[in-house]
């Protein structure tokens, strides 16, 4: 991969990129940081990747670094219980299912987050979501499912507190 | 493939995450067609995605130009340039002595000098022999070996050098030339009443002697009838030998009238018979432990 391959990949894939960190930890510097990261780390190895696989390249690396920044801010702060208040706050306010749905997703573990996120925000296949999140393709089916199931059955709640 | 009510849930998953066949869609088409009620656990999945309208949202990453690799970014110096900048820094970190070391140092130092002093004191007693004369050395082939420089009296009346052992010397020598030509050689005769003193051990070379002889004649403390010498005739041999006797002797006279063997170091005074007994035993304990290794 030369300049103009890897300066290409940062123009197509980082919005992405950024958008699925940011997604997942709703914190801008951090995202920030970790996108940087990954195309950091593409650049050295900018030789063993082909332009082709940059992309999944590119979000297995900022997946790993996620879940690395998660597992350090957890010992700091409950994040769950601080997006679970969050979210009920959203739900009071906003009762639109747009933002509905996203502060259910919010109440999702990592893991089933990230599912959806690359599912629906990227188009990944299962296999391809494995390959990223380091998953089999069963397992890949099997927690995204009962996520799509999570977030069907809250969405009815509220549907039903609201009316 | 056959949708039914236990499995359609599975099937619904499938076909909004479009993991199913082109057939596998059909087929759930058909059966949510054919089955209305089943239309809303769909449409309720459906709900749970990400919408296209949320999926517009534009979030982007701005600071993009973090990112890019730009050539002149990647601009790097020669390396022979580089070279011309490196720098090395001497690395003289002041050695750290504790005090013991010190004072182990010191004592070893110590050590060190009275060993060697005292042996060089031995050396230069020994060594401290009275040098041949220039003249000689030029003059006669004879004075090569080391026999010492002759003394003149101070007050030229007589000569004070002249002791028995002189004598005996010039009788030698005069019974060693070659007898071939021993009625061409030399003839001395001293005078027995006139007293000798001998103040000076020094001056056993005959042709020294005889050349004072040949000064002092005047005064006629010593008669002399003829001298003749032909150097070309006297072997040399005769001589060294005499001269090497008498030399031995002179150095066992040094060393046996040496009874002072203090060693003095600077204003310190070290007996230096104590100090001889102590190195002995020192060396013989060096000895051993090399023995025993």
């Amino acid at each position: 991969m030369r300049d103009l391959e890897f300066n290409n990949c940062v123009d197509e894939h980082a919005d992405g990129v950024y958008r699925f960190i940011l997604k997942n930890i709703g914190h801008i510097e951090d995202a920030q940081d970790i996108v940087q990261t990954a195309f950091e780390k593409l650049w050295i190895n900018r030789n063993k990747v082909a332009s082709i696989k940059a992309k999944s390249y590119l979000f297995t690396v900022a997946y790993h670094q996620m879940i690395d920044h998660i597992r350090k801010e957890k010992k700091e702060t409950n994040i769950d219980s601080y997006e679970a208040a969050n979210a009920k706050v959203i739900y009071q306010k906003d009762p639109e299912l747009k933002q509905l749905l996203l502060a259910a997703i919010n109440e999702l573990n990592p893991t089933q987050k990230s599912l959806v996120l690359l599912k629906d925000y990227e188009g990944y296949t299962y296999q391809e979501i494995g390959e990223i999140m380091n998953l089999s393709e069963s397992q890949v089916k099997v927690y995204l499912h009962r996520a799509r199931i999570f977030l069907k059955e809250k969405l009815v709640h509220f549907e039903k507190v609201a009316s | 493939m056959n949708i039914n009510k236990t499995n359609y849930e599975s099937f619904f998953l499938l076909y909004i995450d479009k993991e199913l066949s082109a057939s596998a869609e059909a087929a759930v088409e058909i059966f949510v067609r054919e089955n209305p009620n089943y239309a809303i656990e769909l449409a309720g999945l459906q709900k749970a995605k990400l919408s296209p309208e949320i999926i517009a949202e534009k979030i982007i990453f701005n600071n993009k130009t973090l990112l890019y690799r730009l050539p002149e970014l990647e601009a790097s110096l020669p390396q022979d340039f580089k070279n011309k900048l490196y720098k090395t820094a001497a690395t003289n970190q002041p050695t750290n002595f504790n005090f013991k070391t010190k004072a182990a140092l010191i004592s070893i130092a110590a050590i060190f000098i009275v060993f060697f002093s005292y042996h060089f004191n031995q050396s230069t007693a020994l060594v401290s022999l009275p040098k041949p004369s220039s003249q000689l050395d030029k003059s006669n082939p004879i004075a090569k070996s080391k026999f010492p420089k002759p003394v003149k009296s101070n007050s030229g009346k007589s000569i004070k050098f002249f002791n028995a052992q002189a004598k005996r010397e010039v009788k030698n020598l005069k019974n060693r030339v070659n007898p071939a030509k021993e009625s061409d050689t030399l003839l001395v005769k001293l005078n027995s009443n006139v007293p000798i003193n001998h103040t000076t051990s020094i001056g056993t070379n005959p042709i020294s002697i005889l050349n004072i002889v040949q000064e002092d004649q005047n005064n006629s403390s010593i008669i002399y009838k003829s001298a003749v010498i032909q150097s070309e005739m006297i072997t040399h041999e005769p001589l060294v030998d005499a001269a090497i006797n008498t030399e031995a002797k002179q150095y066992r006279e040094l060393e046996i009238d040496e009874s002072d063997r203090s060693l003095y170091i600077a204003n310190f005074e070290i007996d230096g018979t104590a100090f001889r007994g102590l190195s002995r035993k020192f060396n013989a304990l060096l000895k051993r432990n090399r023995l025993a290794n």
